[in-house]
């Protein structure tokens, strides 16, 4: 898996990262620069959402991600909801991982690895990006 | 949602559902307010919409419509009489990545059958517009609306349209009871010989083309429909689930419509139920509040046999009830069952299924 270097700030709205499996011509607009990630090393990240996902809220904290691109749509659970919502290109993952457990009751010890397969899954569905912490 | 972005057409095709209904009043809202409302569109999360009309293509500001569609994360289906279609629109539509489907009409395997409804020379546009489409690998899709002029032309259309175009299917409707429809209904509108005959000529060329004729109403939805009726009697299955009440719409908890002039309503046929404006009132409170919407929603509640002619009948446990658009069409009242979907009118009227495989005393 691929981690993107930006050129500009997020903030500016001009540029974004982009993974892979995006289209080139997307690629080549945001100036995208990969690099490689290393197996293991989720709290060095900050996860960002594609920013053409729409996320739609469903009954009992459920959710639906929608992407207008491919025309997939990704039901998120109680606990996926509340990770999106922190995926917003400035709290890094560590960050998100702490808030599971002050949010939730029962969190398992071997949460990170969960956290982090879930994050790669929105990764490999186009659905979000990594940056350097 | 649907969004009917104008009510102006190049073109008055005779049993058009648009002009002289409900939806076929005021004007044209600006670029600038459908721009306004996009962004409240995605920001009610809505995923899809669908274009459509009158002729969509007829607005100048089409481009910047759909451009605005893709700038707010949405995707979006065009609804077309595809006389208009250029090779520049549709590479630009197909730069988007975001049109699900183009649909096209096409009523016969030339101009002798299509142009009769659809105004001369237009047979040759529209075909010309589908082999754009195709040409540049846009999602072209097809409706065949089925009426007096081409009822006996259906194989040499259906030949034409998966044989010779290629295309992987088609639907079909037949030409109802709405807009100039009802001024032209001796001209165009399928008595019941002809709608029987309809019936039996799509389940065979259904079942020859291997499923590759769809219809959601009309002809080959009504025999599908009504064979299940008697199948489902036959085998003693004494009801089918959701059956026996007005349920037959799920358009109300899934999609609304605007009109041309911004109007917020259930149903592009359904414009006679103004829920609210664009721009002016809030989608979401409309989308979850409004009372007209909720009465709708409780059609499902209203029980087939607390109407005088359903009373009796051998299939309300397998009926629900028809489109209220049609309902109300025909009768005046959205909340009552549609005569166009009633097997037993059907019956009593002389019609018959084809392919009847018992002969069951009724």
């Amino acid at each position: 898996m691929w981690l993107y270097e930006e050129e500009d700030s997020l903030d500016t709205g001009d540029r974004y990262k982009c993974r892979a499996k995006w289209e080139a011509a997307q690629a080549e607009k945001t100036g995208c620069v990969p690099i490689l990630k290393e197996e293991g090393d989720l709290m060095e990240t900050i996860p960002f959402a594609n920013p053409e996902i729409v996320y739609r809220e469903d009954f009992d904290d459920w959710a639906v991600l929608f992407d207008p691109d491919t025309a997939e749509t990704y039901g998120l659970d109680e606990v996926g909801s509340f990770i999106w919502k922190k995926i917003d290109g400035k709290t890094p993952s560590e960050n998100i991982l702490n808030s599971l457990f002050e949010e939730f009751d029962n969190v398992p010890e071997n949460a990170p690895e969960h956290l982090e397969k879930f994050l790669n899954g929105l990764e490999e569905n186009g659905l979000m990006g990594y940056k350097k912490k | 949602m649907d969004l009917n972005i104008t009510g102006n057409c190049n073109l008055r095709c005779s049993y058009c559902s648009h002009f002289t209904s409900g939806s076929d009043q005021g004007d044209d809202i600006s670029t600038e307010e459908w721009l306004r409302f996009m962004k409240e569109l995605n920001d009610c999360a809505v995923f899809d919409v669908c274009l459509s009309g009158g002729e969509p293509l007829y607005r100048k500001d089409f481009r910047e419509i759909v451009e605005g569609i893709v700038k707010n994360h949405m995707r979006f289906s065009v609804l077309s009489n595809g006389t208009l279609i250029t090779d520049e629109l549709v590479k630009f539509l197909k730069s988007t990545g975001r049109c699900g489907s183009f649909q096209v009409s096409i009523d016969g395997p030339g101009p002798e059958a299509h142009d009769i409804c659809r105004g001369e020379g237009t047979f040759a546009q529209t075909l010309n517009g589908l082999k754009i489409l195709l040409k540049n690998k846009m999602p072209a899709t097809v409706r065949v609306t089925i009426h007096k002029h081409n009822l006996y032309t259906l194989d040499e259309i259906a030949a034409l349209l998966l044989n010779e175009v290629g295309l992987p299917s088609f639907s079909t409707n037949s030409a109802s009871h709405m807009g100039l429809c009802r001024q032209n209904e001796a001209d165009v509108q399928l008595n019941v010989e002809e709608y029987t005959y309809a019936m039996a000529k799509l389940l065979e060329l259904s079942k020859k083309y291997n499923n590759r004729i769809g219809a959601q109403a009309g002809p080959l939805s009504s025999v599908k429909h009504w064979m299940e009726m008697e199948d489902l009697i036959e085998k003693g299955i004494e009801s089918r689930p959701g059956c026996g009440y007005l349920t037959s719409c799920g358009g109300v908890f899934s999609k609304m419509a605007v009109d041309p002039d911004g109007t917020m309503v259930p149903c592009s046929q359904l414009s006679h139920i103004r829920l609210g404006r664009i721009n002016k009132d809030s989608l979401r409170d409309v989308w979850q509040d409004h009372p007209e919407l909720k009465r709708l929603r409780d059609r499902r509640n209203i029980p087939l046999d607390e109407f005088d002619y359903c009373k009796g009948c051998e299939y309300i446990p397998y009926c629900r009830g028809g489109c209220p658009a049609l309902a109300y069409t025909l009768t005046g009242d959205e909340n009552k069952p549609s005569p166009d979907i009633c097997y037993k009118r059907f019956l009593e009227m002389g019609g018959s299924l084809p392919e009847q495989k018992s002969l069951r005393v009724r």
